[in-house]
């Protein structure tokens, strides 16, 4: 096919592009950066003249804009899009018959699914095994390890605008963090939407969704805090992120931000355990993350993410958590179990590589086109 | 067997003595004064008089107290207290003697109290007292009674207001969720270092409890307390809208009622027996648990069903082990679902009268003092 890749995101981007040309399609890309993802006369513009001048099979972009959707209506081109953002802030205007969607989070495509979207379809991700194997060759045998216990990720620690749009007053803002605080306690239980509804604030119904997102964000920073302070009163901890500030509070090895290709695959292999925490704006998929630390064999412990189920079985494969008290259990066992945690990552690694790699899901995906 | 009953004044001595003594065993009695929580040698000595004269088996209490645990300790005489009072003694290292023989109520508590430790564990749910009469139909003078604190006035209630404005808005919105949540007690895992750290420099920690966390003592003995404040009021505030209709009555030690309760505070009850006359004339008593007691079944179920009066209660979970929920009492899920259930039933008295037959039977059978000092003794291993 000949596509025309859109370039923005960084994860996936070069992988996918690197995917797309081995397997024969014929790639052009074209970069921009949004301020505005609902009217940019500049963009649309731009790219209907690159899709009037070439003619191409299909235009494709990680996450979804609203413009390059609209322009591929117009021109009747199939606009292909691959949503691993949960929520997908730019998911709008999406209902037309030219676009092919894919989404990464099972319960996000049901609720389409049930509303008659046809052009919706579910994708969960995938890793690219055969870069990580370029870089490490495949995994044989247990590696040499650096880390006990390894958190890679964002810890979300500053309180987003639309909340501070929400209120000046600090005794709000402690209120809501005290919701975000609650919901960290449940797993599958939303007791943000009840507390909102109840609580009087006032706010317009087009920032509810944006209220929600940075109340599950403050609430996965709470979580990740909770969880880290805990074990590292038990455990050596390494953490790799943007952030360090609260954290500082308490006994960590702080790294900073590692490097998606170049650094991430090491830490995942030379991690004796890598912790997932999952983002709690993302319901029940796999993020990215998972197929991440499989893929390079590393051993993962994590929340009990619904979807890893449908792929993945624990105690086979990986190792959840049901709660604080259990996981510190967990840790403490695992990490004087080196060989259950490799017997693991073999696992893991091997049903990837046999039905979770990039290329294989690119396939799928165009499978259905 | 031979036992010293160490007494405290509590409402249910006299008639657990005489359980006792209808079992057969022989209660002898020390009444306890209120003393240095560590001077225990008046009653070591009696413990060793009566080891010799009159072989005494073990000591009983129906509260923990550390007097007679130091004192049991120390004379090597089995120290046996049914915890049917809250003490903050049971948070004190002498609870932790082997020597030590507790039961608890609470499900919660109970393996709460065995991780921190303790050797001879068990749980024992509360009962009724055996009435000597049986049961006849009872004149309704009130449709609902509700009889408790509104936990409104208490010692300390005031020092959280020097908190921060956002540590006082976080623990706000972390008691409004767990108001929304029976069953699964979360406030303790909220309290972070930082706002541990600002508690401590408002209200200094209580040295007395020994075994208690920090973050387990500021939320029992602050936050709990006013989340029983809020739930309270707020299902007053609810109830309020029947009080056209129905007869409601209200004991509550407030001198001033807070807003919007438009009920009428008869006050508080001076006797045990009033507590139970109150219950006996009502279709229905109102159970509004004490959120620090995370898992246990309050006296107060008991009295109402053995008195024949329809318990109306909040989820808890030690009451799945005995009642059925619409069989033998209702429960109910919120406010809302309080005042449907109210109507409901108030308006099906037949349906009403099944269910209060149905836990009378019950308590009668097998909830009353007998059954659970019978249960006791069993698993007392120095009893066969």
């Amino acid at each position: 096919m000949r596509i025309l890749f859109f370039k923005s995101n960084k994860f996936m981007q070069s992988d996918i592009t690197e995917l797309l040309l081995n397997s024969g399609h014929h790639l052009d890309t074209i970069t921009y950066v949004f301020q505005d993802y609902s009217k940019d006369d500049f963009f649309a513009d731009k790219l209907e003249k690159r899709l009037k001048r070439i003619s191409y099979d299909i235009v494709f972009s990680l996450n979804f804009y609203p413009i390059i959707s609209d322009v591929c209506y117009q021109l009747g081109i199939l606009y292909v899009s691959w949503i691993y953002d949960s929520p997908a802030p730019t998911f709008f205007r999406f209902a037309r018959s030219t676009n092919r969607i894919f989404l990464f989070d099972k319960s996000e495509y049901m609720k389409y699914k049930a509303k008659g979207h046809s052009n919706i379809f579910y994708l969960p991700l995938a890793s690219n095994t055969e870069r990580i194997e370029r870089t490490f060759g495949p995994l044989l045998s247990s590696p040499e390890y650096l880390y006990n216990i390894s958190f890679l990720g964002v810890l979300y620690d500053k309180f987003n605008l639309s909340v501070q749009n929400l209120t000046d007053s600090q005794y709000d803002l402690g209120i809501l963090k005290g919701y975000a605080a609650a919901q960290t306690q449940f797993q599958n239980l939303d007791l943000l939407k009840p507390l909102i509804q109840e609580s009087g604030f006032l706010f317009e119904e087009d920032s509810y969704e944006a209220l929600m997102t940075d109340l599950l964000l403050e609430a996965t920073s709470q979580e990740r805090h909770q969880i880290l302070y805990l074990l590292s009163n038990h455990f050596s901890i390494d953490l790799f992120s943007t952030e360090n500030t609260r954290s500082g509070r308490y006994p960590i090895q702080y790294h900073g931000a590692a490097d998606y290709e170049n650094e991430m695959p090491f830490i995942f292999r030379q991690s004796r355990i890598n912790l997932n925490i999952t983002l709690r704006t993302i319901k029940t998929a796999i993020p990215l993350r998972i197929f991440d630390i499989f893929a390079c064999g590393g051993f993962l412990i994590t929340n009990p993410q619904k979807e890893l189920m449908d792929f993945f079985e624990p105690e086979v494969d990986f190792i959840p958590y049901t709660s604080h008290e259990d996981l510190i259990e967990k840790c403490s066992y695992y990490l004087a179990h080196e060989k259950e945690c490799f017997s693991m990552a073999q696992s893991a690694y091997q049903k990837v590589k046999e039905a979770h790699t990039l290329s294989i899901r690119l396939k799928q995906l165009f499978e259905k086109l | 067997m031979n036992l010293l009953f160490t007494t405290q004044k509590l409402y249910n001595e006299p008639d657990m003595i005489d359980t006792f003594e209808k079992l057969g065993h022989s209660v002898f009695i020390y009444e306890q004064q209120k003393q240095n929580n560590r001077d225990c040698s008046d009653l070591t000595e009696t413990l060793l008089h009566l080891q010799h004269t009159n072989s005494i088996s073990f000591v009983f209490s129906l509260r923990f107290s550390s007097i007679v645990s130091n004192a049991c300790h120390e004379t090597g005489i089995p120290y046996v207290c049914w915890c049917t009072v809250v003490s903050p003694e049971l948070y004190q290292r002498s609870v932790l003697y082997d020597t030590n023989y507790l039961f608890f109520y609470d499900s919660m508590i109970f393996s709460s109290l065995i991780q921190l430790g303790i050797t001879h564990g068990y749980y024992l749910p509360l009962a009724a007292a055996e009435r000597p009469a049986p049961m006849t139909p009872n004149d309704y003078t009130c449709d609902i009674n509700f009889v408790g604190s509104l936990y409104t006035v208490w010692p300390g209630i005031g020092k959280l207001s020097k908190l921060s404005p956002v540590t006082l808005g976080y623990l706000d919105g972390i008691l409004q969720a767990q108001e929304m949540i029976y069953g699964y007690p979360f406030l303790q895992n909220l309290i972070t270092p930082a706002i541990l750290e600002e508690l401590s420099s408002c209200i200094p920690f209580d040295k007395k409890y020994e075994l208690k966390s920090p973050e387990v003592f500021y939320t029992e003995d602050y936050l709990y307390k006013i989340l029983n404040r809020n739930e309270r009021i707020h299902i007053l505030q609810k109830l309020t809208a029947l009080r056209e209709e129905k007869r409601i009555l209200l004991y509550a030690p407030e001198k001033i009622l807070p807003d919007k309760i438009n009920i009428e505070n008869s006050g508080t009850l001076i006797s045990r027996n009033d507590l139970l006359a109150i219950y006996r004339q009502s279709h229905i008593t109102l159970n509004i648990t004490n959120r620090t007691l995370y898992n246990g079944i309050p006296q107060k179920v008991f009295d109402a069903m053995a008195e024949g009066s329809l318990v109306f209660s909040n989820y808890q979970q030690d009451m799945d082990l005995f009642f059925e929920n619409e069989k033998d009492y209702i429960c109910y899920e919120d406010n809302e679902d309080l005042l449907e259930k109210a109507n409901y039933y108030l308006s099906h008295p037949e349906i009403c009268q099944k269910i209060i037959a149905n836990a009378h039977k019950k308590i009668d059978q097998e909830h009353l003092y007998r059954n659970r000092i019978g249960e006791l003794m069993k698993q007392l291993p120095f009893s066969r």
